[in-house]
């Protein structure tokens, strides 16, 4: 090859990894995007009958709409995987019991952090659970990185913790007050907060060891299939005894009766779904810890959406924490290309000559 | 048609013939699932840069040839599989037994 081929070909190569890094990026801001609107119709719900009217039933409303809210995301990825001509690679996917049982235990820490979050609102408070919420790529990150040596940069520790920090900025305000009038359940809203950073990170974790191996849009589909299969099998017969056969079928009947709940359910299903492809699709190309800072932007937007439909204008607090995780996000994007391009530290090819140099053993 | 999913057929692809072009991949893939068309064509390709991307696979050299493009002047890459790759494989139940 002449030269000036040999140029182009390198000039192409760099184009071609840097649009790979580019596309990990784009799909973890727009599950960040999604997750935030996913608030809108994920307040507005319970506004409507019969969640409006169980005030003293909380946590029951809050079951229920969580369980049809899985059962919604999962028609939406059918149809997403359907669209995408991949059906028949979800059954083989399926099939392939060493790769697809992983999908078991990402589905169950996904649905443990949604109801620790739950139960974190319910007993201590809205702020509480958000900024409980936002901590998980600190898990999710360091899991990726003792579990399966993701390449987790000083830059790019960094870039989460200042994305975090700026999320946490944002809610914290509200927590001081909810400490101190958290009262005897409080508790077990700490537990519940401990269970979302807990949950989504190693969710995320348990997710990128799985999607080594298979599609992330069949990937999310079976991760789905498998929390709605632990609620059916596991959480409806229990909370069926804690509530009383009765009031659980009859707030299901009601909710299903009411037509606005099916318009709600539909955008739940649709922003969370999407927001749950984009963050696996992202997880292969950039890694989880990336996948999962870039996506905890989904705090400021959730505001930022809750404005635009309340008209409500935040306070200056949203606007510092939200700079901080921006500044954040361009810590992580800034990074080289090169350390960015393969996100595991494996001892192979190419990847070896841009490994860390290892830090000085003289102290 | 192949038993295993895609993404898995592809990785046993790579460890039966070593080294291949991702345009091989791509047609050898193709052809087995009976798929066609440019949209399955960059399903794949895709699935191979994840697949680079996490370190299952390593590149060997990268080249342009348009006519393997459909007339593009894209890049085009060799990938092996690593020893990450294989061992992921094995792992997951992915490793053909050799006679």
């Amino acid at each position: 090859m002449t030269d000036t081929a040999t140029d182009r070909v390198s000039q192409l190569r760099g184009e071609h990894r840097s649009r790979q890094v580019r596309w990990g990026f784009i799909w973890a801001l727009t599950c960040a995007v999604l997750w935030g609107a996913w608030y809108v119709p994920g307040t507005a719900i319970y506004f409507e009958a019969p969640f409006v009217d169980m005030v003293d039933n909380y946590l029951l409303a809050a079951f229920v709409i969580t369980v049809l809210n899985a059962i919604a995301v999962l028609i939406a990825l059918f149809v997403w995987v359907a669209v995408l001509g991949k059906t028949r690679d979800y059954v083989r996917t399926m099939k392939q019991t060493k790769i697809s049982r992983w999908y078991a235990p990402a589905g169950l820490a996904g649905m443990l952090a949604i109801f620790g979050s739950i139960i974190a609102i319910a007993y201590v408070g809205l702020a509480f659970a958000a900024v409980a919420a936002l901590m998980y790529p600190i898990v999710g990150a360091l899991a990726a990185k003792v579990w399966y040596n993701e390449r987790i940069t000083k830059q790019a520790a960094v870039g989460i913790l200042v994305i975090v920090a700026g999320g946490v900025f944002i809610f914290a305000p509200g927590i001081v007050g909810e400490f101190t009038g958290a009262g005897t359940g409080g508790f077990l809203g700490y537990v519940g907060g401990a269970m979302a950073i807990v949950g989504w990170g190693l969710e995320g974790a348990i997710a990128g060891r799985a999607l080594d191996v298979s599609d992330p849009d069949v990937g999310i589909t079976l991760r789905f299939s498998a929390e709605v299969a632990i609620w059916i099998v596991i959480g409806v017969p229990i909370a069926w005894a804690l509530a009383g056969g009765d009031a659980l079928w009859s707030t299901m009947g009601d909710a299903l009766a009411n037509p606005t709940v099916w318009l709600l359910l539909l955008l739940l299903g649709l922003t969370f779904g999407f927001c749950y492809v984009a963050w696996y699709k992202s997880f292969p190309l950039i890694g989880v810890g990336r996948g999962q800072a870039i996506a905890a932007l989904y705090g400021p937007f959730a505001l930022v959406w809750l404005t635009i439909f309340t008209l409500v204008a935040p306070s200056w607090q949203f606007i510092v924490g939200a700079l901080i995780a921006v500044a954040g996000t361009f810590i992580l994007f800034t990074e080289k290309r090169d350390v960015l391009e393969v996100i595991r530290a494996v001892p192979s090819g190419r990847s070896r000559t841009v490994q860390e140099n290892p830090s000085s053993p003289v102290r | 048609m192949p038993d295993v999913h895609i993404k898995g057929y592809m990785l046993q692809l790579l460890a039966r013939n070593g080294a291949m072009w991702d345009y091989a991949v791509a047609e050898d893939v193709m052809s087995a699932y009976g798929l066609s068309g440019d949209y399955w064509y960059g399903t794949i390709r895709l699935t191979l840069t994840d697949l680079y991307a996490g370190g299952l696979l390593e590149e060997l050299e990268a080249t342009i040839d348009p006519e393997k493009s459909l007339g593009e002047e894209k890049v085009l890459f060799h990938y092996q599989l690593s020893d990450f790759g294989r061992e992921r494989m094995q792992q997951s139940g992915l490793m053909e037994v050799s006679a």
